[in-house]
């Protein structure tokens, strides 16, 4: 305290008695959480531009997951991209989703991306169910 | 507004010693690095167009009958800040004698600032390239000052912030309203896309009372609330210079922070009024969610941790259950709302009340009674709600709703949302099987959970990048290759956020208008910095005044990494480190010792 006491009166101007204990203390640390393990998500320096779409594609229940989505992903050969698709194509519909702040590219690491991935998602699954949507992400 | 009306402004250079020009007047001159930026943003920056920032709030439910501002305009406007001038802004919260010089070093400038010149598109916002891309603008704004000297770097700074200003607003200094940027931008988030919330918070408040006459407006409005005051008073005392000082007390902040909006504009100032402004956002927000905004307007209207802190007050006006009331009360990254302190490790929920709500009058998912929530910052939730009453945990056990709410004997339409419920459930892993072949186990307590295996026509994870990478769960099979690459190269940030909490009869001990931002700068030549980091504590990256920002007597300290336990004792290490960080801060970026004039002419 005697730190506490001595940066109080250089700093503050105040007196010693005037800085009180904290009547309570509270500590985040999201990273060492092990439900979230980091606070948020953002593209790093060797990342591809369009890894938050990779991200949100949805998979099929076909053994190799292929993707059911139109979208290129970025380093993946392009006849491979076809046939997967080609081979989604005669397979159920996509299963696995994929939403949070990190599948939305736009405003990826805010609460609002995973607000919007949200919605995205949800209704892509009820377009789908639909049958009046392609999934796709955007 | 910030920008005088398009008539009024004069078609010139920008400024003398800043030779490029963002589009307004079309004056450019070559072989400056942010010229090709300035044009770039010319076309995309929502301040090009004056009066759209007022339409921001005026789109609220179906008001439409005013265009709505791009969403594609705000987005591009959004990423060039985040990949260019943020970065600009945030090197100059550090200190200039940081800056190494070395060859490589100045390789690395001369690279960052042909490709700010040449690509500005390709650099992304990254957290290892905006510390480079920041080096690189920093030496750009130091060039002619002693590299070890912060006054000098500080000088540099002081004129350079200023151009920037004038490049990201595309026009004159002369044409750009100080006084009311100081309110409006710098009091809210930053000077780029975010502060058109600011603005138009106060066109709003200024056009509704012409609506409520009218009786066009959804809801009742309070009188108009002048920002003006705490600007009027700095600018009075020390001149239009105030806004780069308030620039450099927010540098340090700008870089990590990204969630609050009108938090910080309208809690500012801590009077009643202001509360009120507070409720109105809010009462807007949900006027607007129910109403059916579009898409970027309600990213807008959520992204405040201030507004998610008045969402208890919401739910239980729209009739909520206490359940979801109670959820909305606690904190959203880790930030503290008007209403509620709340143990560390509570996971946040409040924007779940929002979007089960919103779900409700969403025609295209009506068959599917969905709500999805990852809230980056804290836990992901996630529901699948059988409505009626989202049904939200933590507390007295696990509630999941499954085969629906209470009271609800619906079963799952829509999907399994796998999230970390920790400690609550772990997601072991997901399976994908042929339906006719599922076959579901139930039954759970919260005296005794146990493995449960759930079914539904689709899965949504929602689970973090964090969770990913470091625990993810099995999935059978396996996701293919190139989504498991996509996970890799996603970057993870951390937070650690301590919040010292005081109660004070007749208020708190540190000054009341202390600036809701502290940075910290360098503290190599006082002898308070040989206490700065004790126990080999890492440095604060800085500090929160909530007394400010939210009205609430708090103070945050915001470090990178740090391995600190929630229990807390004044005579700890921890918390000398915190105070001697707050004296540092307070020394450095007190409104006297921060004056720009001081700096200038030491």
């Amino acid at each position: 305290m005697q730190y506490v006491s001595r940066f109080a009166q250089g700093a503050f101007g105040v007196s010693v008695d005037s800085v009180p204990p904290p009547s309570a203390v509270h500590v985040t640390d999201w990273g060492r959480h092990p439900a979230s393990a980091g606070a948020y998500s953002y593209l790093r320096v060797g990342g591809e531009w369009n890894d938050s779409d990779m991200l949100c594609e949805a998979l099929s229940m076909h053994p190799e997951h292929a993707s059911t989505a139109n979208t290129v992903a970025a380093g993946v050969d392009w006849e491979d991209v076809e046939a997967a698709g080609a081979r989604a194509a005669a397979l159920p519909g996509p299963v696995l989703w994929w939403a949070g702040e990190a599948c939305q590219g736009e405003y990826m690491g805010t609460m609002h991306a995973a607000f919007l991935s949200g919605r995205v998602v949800a209704e892509r699954i009820a377009r789908h169910k639909a049958g009046r949507l392609k999934p796709a992400c955007s | 507004m910030a920008l005088l009306p398009a008539d009024q402004r004069g078609a010139r250079d920008i400024s003398p010693t800043l030779v490029a020009n963002s589009g307004a007047a079309g004056t450019i001159a070559s072989g400056v690095p942010f010229l090709k930026l300035a044009y770039r943003v010319a076309d995309k920056n929502p301040w090009m167009y004056p009066s759209s920032s007022l339409y921001q709030l005026c789109n609220l439910g179906r008001e439409q009958s005013i265009a709505p501002l791009s969403h594609d305009m705000i987005s591009s406007a959004l990423q060039l800040w985040y990949s260019q001038v943020h970065p600009l802004f945030h090197a100059a919260g550090v200190h200039c004698s940081t800056f190494e010089n070395t060859t490589a070093a100045a390789h690395v400038v001369r690279k960052m600032v042909s490709w700010v010149a040449i690509q500005p598109d390709l650099i992304s916002q990254t957290e290892e390239m905006s510390p480079e891309l920041a080096r690189a603008l920093w030496q750009q704004a130091c060039s002619g000052a002693p590299r070890d000297s912060p006054q000098g770097g500080l000088q540099a700074a002081l004129s350079y912030m200023p151009h920037l200003i004038e490049v990201w607003m595309g026009a004159h200094l002369s044409e750009i309203q100080l006084g009311e940027m100081c309110t409006q931008d710098l009091w809210s988030d930053f000077p780029g896309p975010h502060c058109l919330l600011g603005a138009a918070v106060d066109g709003s408040l200024h056009t509704w009372p012409t609506k409520a006459a009218a009786q066009t407006l959804p809801f009742t409005p309070t009188a108009r609330v002048s920002f003006s005051a705490w600007v009027s008073a700095n600018i009075a005392a020390k001149g239009s210079s105030c806004l780069v000082q308030n620039l450099l007390a927010r540098i340090a902040a700008l870089a990590h922070v990204r969630v609050f909006v009108a938090g910080v504009l309208v809690a500012s100032d801590t009077s009643a009024e202001a509360s009120r402004i507070v409720d109105i956002h809010l009462c807007a927000a949900a006027k607007g969610v129910k109403g059916g905004l579009t898409t970027s307007t309600v990213s807008w209207l959520h992204c405040g941790d201030g507004w998610l802190g008045k969402a208890e007050t919401w739910a239980h006006e729209q009739g909520l259950p206490a359940a979801a009331t109670e959820a909305a009360a606690i904190q959203a990254d880790a930030a503290v709302g008007h209403c509620s302190l709340l143990p560390a490790g509570v996971p946040c929920h409040s924007l779940g009340v929002l979007l089960a709500c919103s779900a409700q009058e969403q025609s295209a998912c009506s068959a599917w009674d969905w709500a999805v929530l990852h809230n980056t910052p804290s836990l992901a939730a996630a529901l699948v709600c059988t409505a009626p009453a989202p049904v939200f945990w933590p507390g007295t056990g696990v509630v999941w709703p499954v085969g629906g709410a209470a009271g609800d004997d619906k079963p799952i339409r829509a999907a399994l949302i796998l999230t970390p419920l920790a400690p609550l459930w772990h997601i072991q892993g997901c399976v994908l099987v042929p339906a006719e072949t599922f076959t579901p186990v139930s039954a759970c307590t919260p005296q005794e959970p146990v493995a449960l295996t759930l079914g539904a026509p689709h899965v949504v994870c929602t689970l973090p990048a964090g969770v990913l990478q470091a625990n993810p769960p099995v999935f059978e099979p396996p996701l293919p290759q190139w989504k498991q690459d996509a996970i890799k190269r996603l970057g993870n940030g951390r937070y650690c956020k301590v919040i010292l909490c005081f109660e004070q009869e007749g208020g708190v001990f540190w000054p009341e208008d202390a600036p809701p931002f502290w940075g910290i700068a360098g503290c190599e030549d006082t002898d308070l910095g040989s206490l700065a980091s004790p126990a080999g504590l890492p440095p604060v990256r800085y500090m929160e005044n909530y007394l400010s920002m939210k009205g609430v007597p708090a103070l945050v300290a915001v470090f990178g990494k740090l391995k600190v336990s929630a229990r807390w004792s004044a005579g700890s290490s921890l918390y000398v480190h915190f105070c001697s960080q707050l004296a540092l801060t307070r020394q450095q970026w007190s409104p006297v010792a921060c004056h720009p004039a001081t700096l200038l002419h030491t």
